[in-house]
């Protein structure tokens, strides 16, 4: 719809802006949140920002993994194109550092987060609880971004609520016909998620990872099914399921056993206390 | 207990890096300029939470804050542009999608220019049918 705004002679891409914007209100809720979980300010920040560099890194993980065999089957023609060494070059780059996958980020995050924790003994599963919250949040403002960028589109779709996007030359078949408006349903589901979670976390005692657990659940089966109604064939698929889906599937047991068990205690990364020795016998000291 | 950590002027360095090739790199180069910036910044920010942790919060603020700018910078250039790189998939008939592009803020459109190398690599072939094309057939008798 409106990938980017004009800001004099540049252009500013909306979908990098709209995501941080999301992102930053989210990581502010969640510092003034870090109270009732018993984690400081400081460290739920600190946290936050290894969760960012793991959505960045772990996005673009999947998305090489996704992307790299079209490029080595294509080899060819891309060498066709670009016969010189150095414009090839700036090719592969240019396309490979483009492009991003909610799972991996989702992942990533996670990972990272559980880094920041293990080297600096920080409660895990409290960081876990605080921040399942917000991820349908983000994730629904990321949607929302995508809608603007006019990527993750829908399949064709002529009835109710029908979009007619305008022409966009990097994407030509995105005009072509009226598409479903996949990325608002999601945004939408994703923020009804997160009024729900948000009233587990106020309302009720549901702790120890568990949160998560639920966000997992109900993501894995919407974005199966969301998946369907999506129309941008190139993001990756194994057989006839995405790889969205496939992860999907992974991820759905695990989501259920973090339900049913929580998260191992030994992932709150206490530090271990000091045992205090008894006081010394009268005499024996210097 | 306050810590000296060597860590901090590190990560300061970094971090202003990350900021200064973030606008003037993402602006000029767009993507390639960006993702360095993105780089450098994760590696500031790391490094100045280590440095917090250790200084108790004394130090590692400027290499912090420098290097979220950096990566909120770099992110908006690269993210952004995802969904030109579809411009590649038209242009190697489907061969590869999904790229950014230095083109919506950088000076250099590499969209621009591939459509232009497709026009030069095919633009003669194309040209030559058109001009070998019998008008005469189409002539009514």
């Amino acid at each position: 719809m409106y990938p980017a705004i004009q800001i004099g002679s540049l252009q500013i891409p909306l979908y990098g802006i709209t995501f941080l914007a999301g992102l930053a209100l989210a990581i502010w809720f969640a510092t003034m949140m870090g109270h009732r979980v018993s984690l400081p300010k400081a460290d739920v920040l600190y946290g936050a920002l290894f969760a960012f560099i793991g959505i960045l890194v772990g996005s673009k993980v999947v998305y090489l993994i996704t992307t790299l065999p079209s490029l080595i089957q294509y080899w060819n023609r891309v060498c066709e194109l670009y016969p010189e060494l150095f414009p090839r070059i700036f090719f592969i780059l240019t396309y490979l550092l483009g492009g991003y996958v909610y799972y991996g980020g989702l992942i990533g995050a996670i990972l990272f987060l559980y880094m920041y924790c293990h080297l600096y003994k920080v409660d895990f599963i409290a960081f876990i609880d605080l921040f399942a919250v917000f991820i349908p949040f983000v994730h629904g403002i990321g949607r929302i971004a995508c809608f603007l960028a006019g990527c993750c589109y829908g399949i064709e779709y002529h009835g109710p609520f029908a979009v007619h996007f305008p022409y966009q030359e990097a994407i030509p078949e995105l005009c072509e016909v009226p598409r479903f408006p996949v990325q608002l349903l999601e945004a939408g589901l994703n923020f009804v998620f997160f009024g729900v979670l948000l009233i587990l976390f106020f309302k009720t005692k549901i702790r120890k990872g568990r949160l998560l657990g639920i966000y997992l659940l109900y993501y894995v089966i919407a974005r199966f099914f969301l998946e369907m109604l999506r129309g941008d064939s190139n993001r990756g698929s194994i057989g006839f399921l995405s790889t969205s889906q496939i992860i999907s599937l992974i991820l759905l047991p695990i989501g259920i056993m973090i339900i049913l068990k929580g998260l191992p205690e030994k992932l709150h990364f206490r530090i271990p206390q000091k045992k205090t020795e008894p006081a010394a016998e009268a005499g024996s000291s210097e | 207990m306050e810590q000296n950590n060597g860590g901090s002027p590190i990560g300061l360095l970094l971090g202003i890096l990350s900021l200064i090739i973030s606008i003037i790199g993402g602006i000029t180069f767009g993507v390639i300029g960006a993702a360095i910036a993105l780089v450098l910044g994760i590696a500031a920010i790391a490094i100045s939470i280590n440095t917090k942790k250790a200084t108790g919060g004394q130090q590692g603020t400027g290499g912090m804050v420098c290097g979220i700018l950096g990566i909120v910078f770099g992110a908006i250039f690269a993210i952004g542009c995802t969904v030109c790189g579809a411009s590649v998939a038209s242009a190697t008939g489907g061969a590869t999608s999904g790229g950014t592009w230095a083109g919506c803020v950088g000076v250099r459109c590499f969209a621009e220019k591939t459509v232009n190398d497709l026009n030069d690599a095919y633009g003669d072939e194309i040209q030559d049918a058109i001009d070998n094309i019998d008008w005469s057939q189409f002539n009514e008798n």
